[in-house]
């Protein structure tokens, strides 16, 4: 029965394919938005002693609620003012999440499983995750209003205050390990016994605050601050344009967490055996439920945190994240010379 | 390599020159700062592009790196705060356009005594070596950089410690 469409399931099932658009690209992380946007609704609501989502699908504490948003979102007219630059206003949004999808062809999804198998797949990441911020101001200058400018220019700012920390830190893990290769330093993590986190904790630390910093999650939401400045560069946007440049923010939290937990916690070990002979991606499972519950992690922090302001963050940054960043390659580095 | 990849590696290599040309053209030409930034980010990703198609795929993450996401984000960060709209000078077009002129010629000439269309031969780049030569042969000025950079780094810092004060 099969027999003419094994050409495309063999495409599809290819890792340069499989890797980017499904796991643990982009419908996976299509999955992970959906679910996650409701999980951190309703972990702020808790907190804060409210419902949260409910009246659709109240039976299963309205866990539709985010597939109703994003059938709104694709059926709600997107207006376009006019004092806006159009093609770039147009384009910015599918350029963000394109930029943002791209990483996931260098990440190892499983063992001896990734779309396109580079020795240097950390620093190729990095610099893909590099572009957002440009698209972001692109976007904001493009949409010619005084709250995204406003917006733009604390990305600018926020971009320069989280950015060498992040590099810093994941360098100063990669140094230990020897390797600018994620599949690598899963197995080193492996041959240890020991994970990263454990290895270089400072690493780790400066890695996953940096990160937040970068994905714009709260605390450190402060490119959009609802509050003060509408959505920020966002705030023109509507319908299924707000839908991508929304979207594509919390995928690129994914993608950092994915890359940290590979960095700082085994990644897919423990493997589950029986489950990588079905399918090579499915050994990844245990790479899956650990980011996923980090990624909970990081969405809870907005009910118990408040906002930095900008100026704080940027202090954090620079004061903090960054000396501990070059203090975590130092300790890199000892562990090397001490033969650890 | 098989004839489909081949003709693919071409149609990028093409696709990623006139990215690379026409961001270049928008770089120069145009009056908004901003978008003269970003034309130039993505004149610098299809050059990394290019890179990567030529074999040198660690350059060309690091190209990106350095010379795409922070070079851009940096210079946009100075143009808004430094509030100067670049201008292009009247007196200065004509020498832009001789230059540009005289660049091209120079490239034909390399092209043309190197041969056009000839293979030129590959070279493997063993970053290890690169390192183990630099440390045994060039020590002493890798100790300075290394104790510059280092200055800057912590220069750095105390000026943003200091802000407070």
């Amino acid at each position: 029965m099969l027999g003419p469409l094994d050409p495309l399931i063999n495409f599809i099932l290819e890792p340069y394919f499989f890797s980017p658009f499904i796991y643990p690209g982009l419908t996976i992380g299509l999955v992970v938005l959906l679910t996650l946007i409701w999980a951190e609704r309703k972990m702020a609501a808790k907190v804060q002693l409210r419902y949260g989502p409910l009246y659709v699908s109240k039976q299963i504490g309205g866990a539709l609620q985010m597939i109703a948003d994003a059938l709104r979102f694709f059926f709600q007219e997107p207006i376009i003012p006019r004092q806006v630059d159009k093609i770039v206003f147009l384009a910015t949004p599918a350029l963000a999440l394109t930029v943002t999808v791209l990483p996931f062809i260098f990440i190892p999804a499983a063992p001896s499983y990734v779309g396109v198998a580079v020795s240097y797949s950390l620093p190729l990441v990095l610099a893909l995750g590099a572009l957002i911020p440009v698209v972001i101001i692109l976007m904001a200058w493009g949409a010619n209003n005084k709250f995204t400018l406003v917006g733009g220019i604390r990305e600018a700012f926020m971009t320069v205050g989280y950015e060498v920390a992040l590099f810093i830190s994941a360098f100063a893990a990669a140094l230990y390990y020897k390797t600018l290769d994620l599949s690598v330093m899963v197995e080193k993590q492996a041959s240890l016994g020991l994970p990263g986190i454990i290895i270089n904790p400072i690493a780790g630390f400066v890695f996953f605050v940096a990160m937040l910093m970068a994905s714009s999650k709260l605390p450190f939401d402060i490119v959009e601050g609802e509050q003060e400045i509408v959505a920020g560069p966002f705030t023109e946007y509507s319908g299924i344009l707000y839908g991508l440049v929304m979207g594509a923010s919390y995928l690129y939290l994914y993608v950092l967490m994915l890359v940290f937990v590979e960095m700082f916690l085994s990644g897919w070990l423990p493997v589950i055996h029986g489950l990588g002979s079905i399918y090579p991606a499915l050994g990844g499972v245990m790479l899956f439920v650990k980011t996923y519950i980090l990624l909970l992690f990081a969405v809870f922090l907005r009910g118990v945190y408040g906002r930095y302001r900008l100026d704080q963050a940027l202090s954090l940054g620079w004061r903090r994240l960054v000396p501990l960043s070059l203090i975590a390659a130092l300790w890199s580095f000892g562990l090397l010379i001490a033969g650890v | 390599m098989s004839p489909s990849n081949s003709v693919l590696e071409e149609f990028a290599y093409l696709a990623l020159s006139l990215i690379a040309l026409g961001s270049g053209l928008v770089a120069v030409s145009t009056e908004q700062a901003v978008y003269a930034a970003v034309a130039l980010g993505f004149t610098g990703t299809s050059v990394a592009g290019l890179i990567a198609l030529l074999g040198y795929g660690y350059v060309a993450a690091f190209h990106l790196l350095v010379y795409v996401g922070a070079t851009v984000t940096f210079m946009v960060f100075s143009v808004v705060m430094m509030r100067q709209e670049p201008r292009l000078m009247r007196s200065l077009a004509t020498v832009s356009v001789l230059n540009a002129v005289l660049l091209g010629l120079v490239f034909y000439m390399i092209a043309v005594s190197t041969g056009i269309g000839g293979v030129l031969p590959s070279i493997n780049i063993d970053l290890g070596r690169v390192a183990k030569e630099f440390i045994d042969d060039y020590w002493f000025p890798l100790l300075l950089v290394v104790a510059s950079l280092a200055t800057i780094m912590i220069e750095g810092i105390v000026v943003a410690r200091g802000e407070k004060k």
